[in-house]
């Protein structure tokens, strides 16, 4: 087992990919948490002073506007967490596409024991890009606050609790993305169903949910709303709520459906796909 | 000792191996031939556990492969001509390997020297020519210095100076004791090297001997043209020799005798032959017509 995921350790760090999804990571969630924080900083300072706002008026928006520091140090899990994904999904379709995985299989001929390795060592995997997501987030969104003239808050417990639960979700991210990848297999297939199930299917999903009463609590164990659990309870969806806030799972409970995604996704795809003939 | 079992693989209604069995001693070099397309690289994963089998088993020395812990100590495959990815270095190939068969990076080295590709060790496998993969590939076969090798088509894309190497090497391996099975579809290509030689057609097995077992077999095949057909067709049945068309009009080919005997009995029955012509009868002749027929001698 330890051999195995040594293995797989070796074949990620080998290649490119990991170093160019981290590049991605940082444009994509250090430039959103840079751009979010400087508008949302300069919102609250020189652009209600410069509007005439009172103090009491810059209080009162401030409050409503909640906890918009923690919504940009967010990004690293809310945004990131389809890379995340894409990751450890191509980690594996790679294997297939560059038959590399008949390799791997003769090395290993107990297919059950790769799978697992591929599993286990996505953990460190998606901590390597979890680091790069979060040190994205908090120094680009922490600089866009500081050039606003906004409070930072980087000190705060609550802003590093959130830093680590980050890499907890992204790191589980990571595994679900190999489970996926040992489904679809397909590296196309993956690039798009990552994208479209993440970005199109769920939020559909996830709004069609939150409408009705009967349909509310089971929206809290979509994908992106375990995400928001397990990541400390930061959700983009309490704008498009009736009440204003988010049903959520409890941090522990959102880690457990993400791990429960992980681990379903991993054994259907060792039982539909994995153990089948390598030709 | 590596027993192939009555193995049998079906993809729908085409029959790819039918109830293959021969075994392979230890210490030699055998040759796995046929055409292609006749199911050596389907046994080959099947003796792998690449590939499940309809019915039947593979042993080595008694134990499946997937029973086997460590596989790459004892087994060593090089099965797939282009399992790569292009973008890792030759040496980050083998180290993704090495943990399966605890060789360290030093052996990683040693064993890319030891196939030639010493200068290309950081080179990505997307620049190497085909024939430096399959020496790469062969690097990852020996890297757990393994008793037993299984090698499918090894000689294909190498040059020259390769084909005379991996004969070397085979031949290297055979001396200190280790199995080889070597697959090809040409006789030719491997006739130097082998001991013995393992020859199926359709999925199923036509000859398992040495090489010495398959010269026996060798029929003489002679070219004649006449343009008495009838006569020369009674004539051949009155011998019992094997006529068929040749490619020429008035041509035929006679197998069994030799070109004297045709000669003397032609010109006994007072048939003019126009040409009178014997085929280079190799191993590789023997090799073809084993087979081209259906699965003749056994």
């Amino acid at each position: 087992m330890i051999p195995a995921i040594q293995s797989e350790l070796r074949k990620f760090l080998s290649t490119k990919m990991w170093w160019v999804l981290a590049i991605v990571t940082v444009g994509y969630v250090g430039l959103s948490a840079l751009s979010t924080a400087w508008a949302l900083g300069w919102l609250l300072t020189d652009g209600m002073a410069s509007a005439g706002a009172g103090s009491e008026d810059v209080g009162m928006i401030t409050a409503a506007m909640g906890d918009y520091h923690g919504m940009v140090y967010g990004m690293a899990a809310s945004l990131g967490y389809f890379i995340a994904a894409m990751m450890g999904a191509l980690a594996v379709t790679a294997e297939y596409r560059h038959n590399t995985i008949a390799v791997t299989f003769l090395a290993e001929p107990r297919r059950w024991i790769v799978v697992l390795a591929k599993v286990v060592a996505a953990l460190p995997m998606g901590l390597i890009l979890a680091v790069v997501a979060v040190v994205s987030a908090l120094g680009l969104g922490a600089l866009g606050f500081v050039v606003a003239g906004d409070a930072t808050h980087l000190g705060d417990s609550s802003t590093w609790r959130l830093a680590g639960l980050q890499l907890v979700t992204l790191m589980l991210w990571t595994a679900i993305g190999t489970g996926l990848g040992l489904l679809v297999r397909s590296q196309v297939g993956v690039i798009i169903g990552v994208l479209v199930f993440t970005l199109l299917l769920e939020p559909i999903l996830r709004m069609i949910f939150m409408i009705f009463e009967s349909t509310r609590s089971i929206s809290r164990f979509l994908p992106s709303a375990a995400s928001e659990a397990a990541a400390g309870g930061e959700s983009a969806y309490s704008l498009v709520s009736d009440t204003g806030t988010v049903d959520l799972l409890s941090v522990p409970q959102g880690i457990l459906v993400l791990l429960a995604y992980g681990v379903v996704f991993g054994v259907a795809g060792y039982f539909l796909r994995v153990r089948r003939d390598v030709a | 000792m590596i027993v192939f079992d009555h193995l049998t693989k079906r993809y729908g209604p085409l029959v790819a191996v039918d109830d293959l069995s021969f075994s392979v001693e230890p210490g030699k070099v055998t040759g796995f031939l046929g055409p292609n397309g006749a199911g050596k690289t389907t046994t080959l994963r099947m003796a792998t556990a690449l590939i499940r089998p309809d019915a039947g088993t593979v042993s080595f020395d008694g134990r499946p492969y997937a029973a086997i812990p460590q596989p790459g100590r004892h087994i060593g495959i090089a099965l797939e001509p282009n399992a790569f990815h292009p973008g890792r270095t030759a040496l980050n190939h083998l180290l993704m390997l090495a943990p399966y068969v605890g060789a360290d990076k030093k052996r990683c080295e040693e064993v890319l020297g030891f196939v030639g590709l010493g200068d290309a060790t950081g080179k990505r496998v997307g620049k190497f020519s085909l024939g430096m993969r399959g020496r790469l590939n062969l690097a990852a076969a020996i890297l757990g210095d393994p008793e037993v090798l299984l090698l499918d088509e090894p000689v294909n894309g190498l040059d020259p100076e390769g084909i005379r190497w991996i004969r070397q090497f085979m031949r290297a391996l055979a001396e200190s004791g280790r199995t080889v099975l070597t697959s090809s579809h040409l006789l030719s290509e491997v006739q130097q090297t082998v001991d013995n030689v393992v020859i199926i057609a359709h999925g199923k097995l036509v000859h398992s001997g040495s090489l010495a077992t398959l010269e026996a077999g060798n029929v003489p095949r002679t070219i004649v043209s006449t343009r008495q057909r009838d006569a020369l067709i009674s004539l051949a049945q009155f011998h019992h020799w094997r006529v068929s068309a040749g490619t020429e009009p008035h041509s035929f080919l006679i197998e069994g005798p030799s070109a004297g005997e045709i000669g003397a009995a032609a010109g006994a029955s007072h048939i003019i032959l126009d040409q009178l012509a014997s085929q280079s009868s190799d191993l590789e002749a023997v090799f073809l017509h084993l087979t081209e027929g259906q699965g003749g001698m056994r």
